[in-house]
């Protein structure tokens, strides 16, 4: 049924989509560039957006060096005990967002992920054998954001060549925080859908025009605070710069830098610490510095308010505390409509 | 890849290819009655010398209310056409109130290329855009000495035809 969703909302765009432009005229949708990332659409009086994400996480890193999961094993496993490591991880996840302006410069935003997570590990047993094994995978809607975004400044409505947008928002606890394997055992706390806090998000979006290229800058930090079962991820300061060229009416072509800077996690309860026994379950090996070197194309659907985006992410930079399995590469696709 | 992802990749090339259809021919001068005798809602905006001006403010004159952007292509082939128009009319009970959807520097710099001696209001936040709950550009809007809609027009016309001339003769009468 989850393959058909997209179908779905591209089916229910098309008939709710009522606006068909002759020639000799510009659809406004069309200009209008995205307030929060190259792929997103303001729409006159409803945009809806559907993007799926494919995270691969193979490469485990110490710090900034790049090690073995073996390698990650023999350093922790200690005589006697056992220890495990993720040996891959696929984070696939759904997020439809819904784009309401109440005003021409307040618009409101409501993003409501579904998550899905899988991973193989590798356990080395108190014999020292090692063996793999897959946990369970964790699916289920993840924690819903709602977002004010206010036009600060712009030079023009449409077409601007300068905007200044500023957001505040709130993450909501609504994924489960607490879900668990077969055997009872928490899951691992960044394998969750949810985190179950009441996180405030901070936005500022800055666009600078020279048409036909289009320059952005985003600044996000999502300030956590601790959930229900005491745990409290680290703050995360995002930071994008992004280049779109509108190399034809219906193209864009990007290319973006995005940055990840987050903070320590704390389990203040310690429900999910397994420090001894467990790479994951350490939020010692949580924080990092990120950076992705992201090429994307967006392809606008002529006589509607539609577009279809693709992203790839790869890292340029990582460095992390500790140990911890990273990304190794992400796809986005999205598709946009304005009503 | 999962199967979820060639799904995906499959639908957005699916839906991608409508980008080779184009839409029909230009219309001459055929406007849409208003559904009721709508009143026209009023427009508050700044001119190109930063005074405020408004549509009430034309209140007994027949306007032609124009929503462009410079960068539009359909709107800058027009624009020739209703400054035509305007000549014709300039004498008497008519105004052209361009509101362009554009930054000051732009419209500024384009009517100043071609000489609009009407008055250009800059919608700088969109504002006259969402109340005219304009979708496409150009658009215009006919309103008579009442303030009431006549007519509107999604896209570009032949404003420089006779029948353009007759139609607003007649409301100025």
């Amino acid at each position: 049924m989850k393959r058909y969703i997209p179908l779905i909302i591209f089916w229910l765009a098309l008939v709710h989509s009522s606006t068909a432009w002759a020639f000799g005229e510009c659809g406004l949708s069309c200009c209008i560039g995205g307030a929060v990332n190259s792929g997103g659409a303001l729409a006159e009086n409803l945009g809806l957006s559907f993007q799926y994400e494919y995270m691969h996480m193979e490469s485990i890193l110490d710090g900034g060096r790049e090690i073995s999961p073996t390698g990650a094993l023999n350093q922790n496993w200690k005589r006697g005990g056992y220890y495990t490591v993720p040996d891959n991880m696929i984070m696939e996840k759904y997020t439809l967002t819904a784009a309401y302006p109440a005003t021409e410069r307040l618009q409101f935003l409501g993003i409501l992920p579904y998550v899905k997570n899988n991973m193989d590990m590798l356990m080395k047993s108190s014999t020292g054998t090692v063996m793999r094994h897959r946990m369970d995978t964790v699916d289920g809607l993840g924690d819903i954001s709602l977002l004010g975004l206010y036009t600060a400044y712009t030079d023009a409505p449409i077409r601007p060549s300068r905007r200044l947008t500023l957001g505040l928002g709130l993450k909501t606890p609504t994924g489960k925080n607490d879900e668990r394997t077969s055997t009872g055992a928490m899951v691992h706390a960044m394998m969750q859908p949810g985190s179950g806090s009441w996180d405030p998000l901070f936005l500022a979006n800055y666009m600078r025009a020279f048409y036909p290229l289009i320059l952005q800058a985003n600044l996000l930090y999502h300030l956590s605070n601790k959930g229900d079962e005491g745990y409290e991820y680290g703050d995360q300061l995002s930071y994008d710069l992004i280049a779109r060229l509108q190399a034809h009416n219906y193209i864009n072509l990007g290319l973006e830098i995005n940055g990840i800077h987050a903070w320590r996690d704390k389990d203040h309860d310690g429900k999910y610490s397994h420090p001894l026994s467990s790479m994951m379950d350490n939020p010692d090996y949580t924080g990092l510095n990120s950076i992705f070197l992201s090429p994307h194309f967006q392809i606008k659907i002529p006589n509607t308010g539609g577009s279809v985006q693709v992203k790839y992410q790869t890292p340029v930079f990582q460095e992390v505390n500790g140990l911890q399995q990273v990304v190794d590469w992400r796809i986005l696709m999205s598709t946009s409509w304005a009503f | 890849m999962s199967k979820t992802l060639r799904a995906l990749i499959l639908f957005i090339i699916a839906v991608a290819a409508p980008t080779l259809v184009e839409g029909g021919p230009i219309p001459s001068l055929e406007l849409t009655p208003p559904g009721e005798a709508a009143v026209a809602p009023d427009i508050a905006l700044n001119d190109l010398n930063g005074n405020p001006a408004s549509l009430s403010g034309y209140r007994g004159k027949v306007v032609l209310l124009h929503f462009w952007a410079s960068w539009c292509l359909p709107c800058r082939d027009e624009f020739p056409k209703i400054k035509a128009l305007w000549q014709r009319l300039k004498d008497k009970d008519f105004v052209v109130l361009a509101i362009a959807e554009d930054s000051h520097k732009a419209a500024e710099a384009f009517a100043k290329k071609e000489d609009i001696g009407f008055p250009v209001l800059v919608d700088q936040y969109g504002s006259a855009l969402r109340s005219y709950g304009i979708k496409a550009l150009p658009a215009s809007y006919l309103v008579n000495r009442e303030g009431r809609l006549e007519g509107m027009a999604v896209g570009a016309r032949e404003w420089d035809s006779n029948a353009a001339y007759d139609l607003i003769s007649g409301m100025i009468k």
